[in-house]
């Protein structure tokens, strides 16, 4: 690959968040080994875009550069990921190096301003679902319960979430008009309902999940575990978590 | 009389920690921070946390990880309280267990135990390598649960401007700014908890993400709470160099049977096996960042030349190394693009942590009444190095410190006046305004980012590893130009909603003051201790330097002092690693 | 219809039970009874016809077992159809076109199964008439790529609604099931699809 003289960006802008979006096209000169935060972060050093405007500098999220507390998601050329692990070169080598790289705010969440989004609703959901252990409280009173190294196996990886909404973005039943509480969520209360002491509330969690934009809402396309930076396995969540609301659901008829 | 309230700065671990054990007394909470509180720094803490559980059937007990601590600090830190700490640790570590961190596991269901840096002992429970992001979700989930039952409000999204002081001195609140609206207002509260952690931004790169300005604590510092030790900045050895940022490659790999190399005479050198042959790759991070800053840049035996030497995990099973450092070795994979399991790492030393922070007494309240520190921001565990693995756990241990003694300050108030806070809230927040509004008109030359980057070379060059003093001096000569040329800075931004570079361009300023802090600290200290490193002064000094740096701020520049350490429980011995630490102490 | 207060767990769960049962199963039935015209055209599929609509009590089960789940699968379908954004053009995995052509295939279904049963049960009542009608259907071109349309939609919704129906209840958890089950169902819809591309290729040889 012929290494291009400059790293063309498109951008999806807004002013705030009632104003109408538009697209600005920037470059900064190309340096080997940058990803896509680099590349804004040496922008805004010399905010003029192609035009030889000077604009204000592209406003986005990040912050631990490491792909581990989520900020920094966009879609990048169409796709749902961390800015900070999308590596320009890896793009080049992917889509080319003559044509931009677009980037845009994710679409399912609320814009703020150009790539900042308002991902509020993810936590909201986590408390809708009870997504915590009920402890008795923080106190010290010794070892807590055993867990298995096969569950710990499988449980581990769904506490990597880091709620970055890549799953949320490219769920067909996530949109306006459904109030899908979203994979991660159920995921969460697949890993809780799997600890010695958060099994103990594993109802009250499950009867959220039963509630409105609960986990009926899937419909199974299955993206959200092909698009997950961290891999977990969200499909098999859902089909687990499936299982213990149905037996939920016989419960609630049959128990009472 | 209005109900009781903390406010609470920084939604990390040290933040959420203190606010869990204030809500649990019943008292309410207003919790603000910069970013979604599981959005902190707190997640990129990798490799574990260090609780004497003593599980392994090594004998291990608090007192030595007490010992260990306070050797690997060089003796800098005041015992009582790291006594404290160590002591607490396993309870704090069996808590967080039963709020579901899905540490690792032995074969029988029990927390499993790696072994870290100047340690001897199986110490460190870990999940996985992303323990820190598992200890912070944990509190993040209980903090949830108060939340849902209204004891504590988040105000995510908000920057802490500075704290509301009343006639008496007495703190009664903080300013913050929201960063969407830009919005500025005053947060009434009884007690406030700065825990808004380290400054790595200060140094441009460093391992810390991009919200780790230091900013919060030194606008307190600027309005009268002392910054104490302030040159001890921890070097990680093995970060990987990057555009943005460095990115750590956690202690763990070495815990785990990581080897550090480099090719001399065409053959492969494991100089920290040769040159610490107690404790070979294990060596604690001041030594071995210094071996291989001596490596590279001393000796020239870099690989390929450059500043950098290999951490080699490849003669480790893939399945091993995926089960207990999968997220490592994922961030090298996706930042680097080569494989850890297949060919050796290329990393080199990155700076990491701040050992100095506000000063603060043993309850963590600092000297304004009612305004407490904790977490990375304080200055109390880690004297002059820190252990690896030991700054979760001082992270949240300081806010179960912090969180009940502010509880308790609350509960020992008599008299204070609502309208003293008032007038003094109003004030406040008249100033920030003005000051914010002086900010959004700066139309100079000097874009804030270009500034910050220079700052940050030269802080790294001049005060990172190595230090000598005409660098030095040098130095906060730059900085003091520096500030002159911050007030000629453009604001680029013109924005009315979202506008970071305000924001940025007053970290900027608080930037540069801890700098200054950081640089003359280092210039007064003419000795060699933990990770401060001056080869003018190669030996530690007792006799003179056995203190903790003070700074109190005045509008010239920081003013210095010292302090004695309190060494009650232990002496300080020579600290060496080539030899068993307790082979020292006899 | 709104979902937003009230929750839709159990609507959405019948609505994939009556899927399979009674829906699907009667559509293999009704296969079934088609297939007597392998055996000797005309003779034995009227022969069938007629046994049919003389059996005593025959509109209840139409009504109780076909009409009524039918309508409400359709009609609650047609709005799970709506509330989703398909992007299948951005996700460009096997399951996302999966979901995609599930809700292609509902609507065709539905507009295939409207004419079918109004032609063939509503407007006419007589059985030579009915299959009559039907080989009408079947040797005019345009009609028969109609039927051709509407039958592969039909089994395609039925075989991979059989899947998705596996995780909603539960039974494909993991990835190796998924995959495994996954395929099955596939071939489930591989074999209608033989099996009535089989039954319209005989109905259309029909003469009288």
């Amino acid at each position: 690959m012929n290494a291009p003289e400059f790293i063309q960006l498109r951008v999806k802008r807004q002013d705030n968040p009632t104003s109408k979006p538009y697209w600005e096209d920037i470059k900064i000169p190309y340096k080997p080994n940058m990803n896509v935060v680099s590349v804004l972060m040496e922008f805004r050093k010399n905010p003029i875009n192609t035009k030889g405007e000077k604009i204000d500098p592209i406003v986005w999220e990040c912050n631990c550069l490491e792909e581990v507390c989520g900020a920094c998601t966009m879609l990048i050329n169409g796709v749902p990921r961390q800015s900070c692990s999308a590596l320009i070169d890896k793009i080049y080598e992917k889509y080319g190096s003559d044509k931009p790289i677009v980037l845009a705010p994710l679409t399912k969440f609320p814009v703020v301003r150009d790539l900042m989004i308002d991902r509020q609703i993810m936590f909201d959901n986590l408390r809708k679902v009870k997504a915590w252990v009920q402890v008795d409280g923080s106190w010290d009173i010794g070892r807590g319960p055993r867990m298995a190294d096969r569950v710990h196996e499988w449980a581990y990886p769904i506490s990597r979430c880091m709620t970055c909404g890549c799953c949320m973005e490219s769920c067909p039943n996530v949109n306006s008009k459904s109030n899908f509480i979203g994979p991660n969520t159920i995921a969460q209360v697949h890993m809780f309902n799997a600890h010695p002491i958060g099994e103990m509330q594993k109802e009250k969690r499950l009867d959220a999940l039963m509630g409105p934009g609960g986990i009926q809402e899937c419909g199974n396309a299955q993206n959200c575990k092909r698009v997950c930076p961290k891999g977990i396995n969200l499909t098999m969540s859902i089909a687990a978590v499936n299982r213990q609301v149905n037996k939920r659901a016989l419960q609630r008829m049959f128990d009472k | 009389m209005a109900e009781p309230k903390v406010v609470i700065v920084g939604g990390g671990l040290a933040g959420l920690m203190s606010a869990m054990k204030i809500a649990e007394k019943k008292i309410k909470v207003d919790l603000i921070s910069l970013v979604p509180v599981k959005r902190s720094h707190s997640v990129c803490a990798q490799g574990g946390v260090n609780a004497a559980l003593n599980t392994k059937g090594q004998n291990d007990t608090t007192w030595e990880h007490f010992y260990d601590t306070i050797y690997g600090g060089d003796f800098l830190a005041n015992q009582p309280p790291v006594k404290n700490l160590c002591e607490a640790a396993p309870g704090i570590i069996y808590a967080m267990d039963r709020m579901g961190v899905m540490f690792n596991r032995t074969p029988e269901g029990l927390m499993d135990l790696r072994i870290f840096g100047g340690v001897k002992k199986h110490r460190t429970a870990f999940a996985g390598a992303t323990t820190g992001q598992q200890l912070l979700y944990a509190c993040d989930e209980q903090v949830r649960r108060y939340e849902d039952i209204g004891m504590v409000k988040k105000y995510e999204g908000w920057e802490f401007l500075s704290a509301i002081i009343d006639d008496d001195g007495v703190c009664r609140g903080c300013i913050a700014q929201n960063l969407s609206t830009m919005e500025i207002k005053p947060f009434y509260g009884d007690a406030v908890i700065i825990a808004t952690g380290g400054g790595g931004m200060i140094f441009g790169k460093s391992t810390n993400s991009v919200i780790n300005t230091g900013s919060a604590a030194s606008a307190i510092y600027q309005q009268g709470v002392s910054f104490a030790n302030g040159e001890f900045i921890q070097i990680h050895p093995t970060g990987m160099l990057g555009d943005d940022k460095t990115r750590l490659m956690s202690e763990s790999a070495r815990g785990d049977g990581g080897r550090i190399w480099t090719y001399k005479d065409g053959k492969p050198w494991y100089f920290l096996e040769e040159w610490y042959p107690a404790y070979g790759n294990l060596v604690p991070r001041d030594i071995a960042a210094r071996a291989i800053y001596k490596v590279c840049v001393e000796m020239g035996l870099g690989v390929d030349g450059k500043n950098q030497v290999y951490l080699d995990l490849s003669h480790l099973p893939a399945e091993y190394l995926d089960k207990r450092l999968g997220g490592i070795m994922e961030i090298y994979e996706n930042f680097y693009g080569d494989d850890p399991r297949k060919v050796p790492m290329k990393i080199f030393p990155a700076i990491h942590y701040f050992m100095g922070g506000l000063h603060v007494n043993w309850n963590h309240m600092t000297k304004i009444p009612g305004l407490f520190a904790a977490g990375e921001c304080d200055y109390m565990y880690h004297g002059a190095n820190r252990l690896g693995a030991n700054s979760l756990l001082s992270a949240m241990y300081s806010g179960t410190v912090a969180g009940p003694a502010a509880v308790n300050y609350i509960k020992g108030l008599q008299g204070t006046s609502e309208e003293g806070a008032k007038k003094a809230g109003e004030l406040e927040l008249k100033k920030q305004q003005e000051y914010n509004d002086k900010i959004c008109k700066m139309d100079g030359k000097e874009n804030p980012y270009s500034l910050h980057d220079e700052m940050g070379e030269l802080m790294r060059l001049n005060v990172g590893i190595v230090r000598n003093n005409k660098a030095l001096a040098e130095t906060d000569v730059k900085l003091q130009e520096f500030q002159e040329r911050w007030h000629n800075c453009n604001i680029v931004d013109h924005g009315s909603y979202s506008n970071q570079t305000v924001l940025f361009v007053r970290q900027l300023w608080n930037m540069m003051q801890l700098a200054r802090v950081i640089t003359l600290g280092a210039l007064r200290r003419d000795e060699s201790r933990g990770s401060h490193y001056k080869p003018e002064f190669p030996n530690r000094d007792d006799e003179n330097f056995l203190k903790t740096t003070i700074a109190d701020y005045t509008p010239e520049g920081p003013k210095f002092s010292w302090e004695e350490v309190d060494i009650s429980l232990v002496k300080p011995v020579e600290r060496k690693y080539n030899v068993d630490s307790r082979e020292v102490k006899k | 219809m709104s979902s937003a207060k009230k929750s839709s767990f159990y609507i959405r769960r019948i609505h994939s039970l009556v899927g399979l049962l009674p829906i699907g199963i009667f559509m293999i039935v009704h296969f079934l009874i088609n297939s007597t015209v392998f055996i000797n055209g005309n003779e034995s599929y009227l022969a069938a016809v007629n046994f049919m609509k003389t059996t005593p009590g025959v509109i209840f089960l139409e009504v109780g077992l076909i009409a009524i789940p039918l309508l409400f699968h359709a009609i609650y379908g047609l709005y799970v159809v709506y509330v989703a954004h398909n992007n299948a053009l951005q996700y460009k995995y096997y399951r996302n076109w999966a979901f995609y052509l599930q809700r292609i295939t509902a609507i065709l279904t539905t507009i295939f199964i409207v004419i079918h049963v109004w032609t063939l049960r509503l407007a006419v009542h007589d059985s030579q008439m009915v299959i009559q009608t039907l080989v009408g259907w079947l040797q005019n071109p345009v009609t028969l790529a109609f039927y051709i349309i509407g039958y592969l939609a039909a089994v395609y919704h039925f075989g991979n609604g059989l899947f998705t129906f596996l995780i909603t209840w539960g039974v494909a958890k993991g990835d190796r099931a998924q995959k495994v089950l996954s395929i099955i169902c596939f071939c489930v819809f591989l074999a209608l699809a033989v099996w009535g591309g089989g039954l319209l290729y005989s109905l259309a040889q029909i003469t009288f």
